[in-house]
């Protein structure tokens, strides 16, 4: 038997002893954890009206955009308006920072060139209502001007958009535009200017890879056209699909024009079936 | 008294166990590599935390483990490409991190340190596997440099790449962890 002295001796080393066996760690995660950063939109550009998404730092991206000038209501006699030709868009984009990015385009409409910058003001989703917002500013000039004018400097168009967009409910999002052009057409005697408000709305199915949008580019002030001919705002309705690096965007508008300067002006046609064009646009992003 | 002095042997040993934290001012590097006839790609993290708890003498013996990873931070060298690792595979809104826990099964000392055998439960995408892994632990002034290669299987994870996605991706991805320790009980 042990004495009393020893069994408390015991006791203790045995507190000890099973103190030890289960010590913890004192590791503690010394950092937060990283939250996913969130996004709205996966394109830049829901089909002519930019997202408030911009190109992650050092990402580049092609995009390459056709708008048939016959109409899909030509039928099969014009394969649905693809034998009558195509307004091109070709664009390049880079990421400059994770908040700013920079694209040149061309149009072969009057041979338009264009350089944009956009970038993202702020985000959140603190009010329960995630939201983006950002600036796009531009400018272009035509390259093979309709009409020469005394003046070059009216050949140059400039614009910019404040760009907000909110997701209402998962997989459902929307995107207001309001946007001011000057020297709306650059073939008119006089100066002129647009100030147009763009709204989109696109939903994602559930894998997040395919979703339907429909937009709107409504003139809210300035150019509508001369008497004879007046411009009618642009409406654009399709589906878009993510392949993991492409975008593709199959559309029909009332609209073929494809620079922001052009487009914003608005459609010397109504948005009926009878005026109805098809286009498409491919998006590729690669990295350096 | 025979008892008192076997518990106090016990006793000596276990606190010989010592504590090693991740040293986050090291260059830790963790890879993940997927490797297809067309396109290879890997994604790289410095975001790795955790800590280790064994005996010097006997890396083997009573040791216990845990690392983890943040997701969210791995960068393939194309934006893009991370945001459909994110949202797409991983779905780090929800599982943010990847850990690992686990134990040193067994130990063989040689020249820089030890090799080491390693099993424990890795946690991806919400799904817990076994796993047993080799390792190297060289020994630094700090404490120990950790090198490890393995391979896991998306599908035993429930890792699925939607069938839109044009992007080439192995199903066996090859992890390689380097990464140093430093000893937080002296």
């Amino acid at each position: 038997m042990l004495a009393n002295k020893d069994k408390m001796k015991l006791i203790i080393l045995n507190c000890i002893l099973v103190l030890n066996l289960f010590s913890q760690s004192t590791w503690k995660r010394s950092e937060p954890i990283e939250e996913k950063p969130f996004t709205i939109f996966k394109s830049t550009q829901a089909f002519n009206v930019h997202t408030a998404e911009v190109l992650p730092k050092s990402d580049l991206f092609y995009d390459i955009s056709h708008r048939f000038n016959g109409s899909i209501s030509d039928g099969y006699s014009t394969f649905f308006g693809l034998d009558n030709g195509a307004t091109i868009r070709m664009s390049l984009g880079y990421g400059i920072t994770d908040n700013l990015m920079v694209s040149i385009g061309r149009s072969n409409r009057e041979a338009n060139h264009d350089i944009q910058f956009k970038y993202k003001l702020y985000q959140t989703k603190s009010a329960g209502l995630p939201m983006i917002f950002a600036l796009n500013l531009g400018t272009s000039f035509n390259g093979r001007p309709r009409i020469d004018r005394e003046d070059d400097k009216l050949q140059i168009q400039y614009f910019g958009s404040f760009l907000a967009n909110f997701e209402l409910l998962k997989g459902l999002a929307i995107g207001f535009s309001p946007t001011y052009l000057h020297n709306a057409i650059a073939w008119s005697d006089y100066d002129t200017y647009s100030f147009v408000l763009g709204t989109y709305l696109q939903y994602y199915l559930g894998d997040d890879m395919t979703s339907f949008v429909i937009e709107g580019m409504n003139t809210l002030s300035g150019w509508r056209g001369n008497g004879s001919s007046p411009f009618y705002d642009t409406y654009t309705i399709g589906v878009e699909f993510e392949t993991g690096g492409h975008f593709f965007k199959l559309l029909v508008s009332n609209n073929t024009l494809l620079n922001q300067t052009q487009l914003l002006a608005g459609s010397p046609v109504e948005f009926q079936l009878k005026n109805l064009v098809f286009g498409f646009q491919i998006t590729r992003n690669f990295g350096l | 008294m025979k008892i008192i002095l076997l518990i106090f042997l016990l006793l000596t040993l276990n606190i010989f166990s010592e504590e090693y934290h991740i040293d986050k001012k090291k260059k830790n590097v963790v890879k993940f590599i997927s490797e297809t006839p067309l396109e290879d790609f890997e994604g790289i993290t410095d975001k790795i935390d955790g800590y280790l708890m064994g005996n010097p003498k006997n890396m083997s013996e009573k040791s216990e483990m845990y690392f983890e990873i943040q997701l969210n931070s791995i960068k393939t060298g194309i934006g893009l490409r991370d945001r459909h690792m994110r949202e797409n595979y991983l779905h780090t809104e929800k599982y943010p991190i990847t850990h690992f826990t686990g134990k040193i099964t067994d130990s063989k000392k040689n020249s820089n340190g030890w090799d080491v055998n390693v099993e424990g439960d890795i946690f991806i995408h919400g799904v817990k596997k076994k796993m047993k892994s080799k390792g190297e632990l060289i020994k630094t002034s700090e404490g120990y440099r950790i090198k490890s290669n393995f391979e896991i299987v998306l599908s035993d994870f429930k890792v699925e790449i939607p069938s839109l996605m044009f992007q080439k991706i192995n199903e066996n991805i090859k992890i390689e962890l380097d990464f140093y320790l430093m000893n937080v009980s002296k």
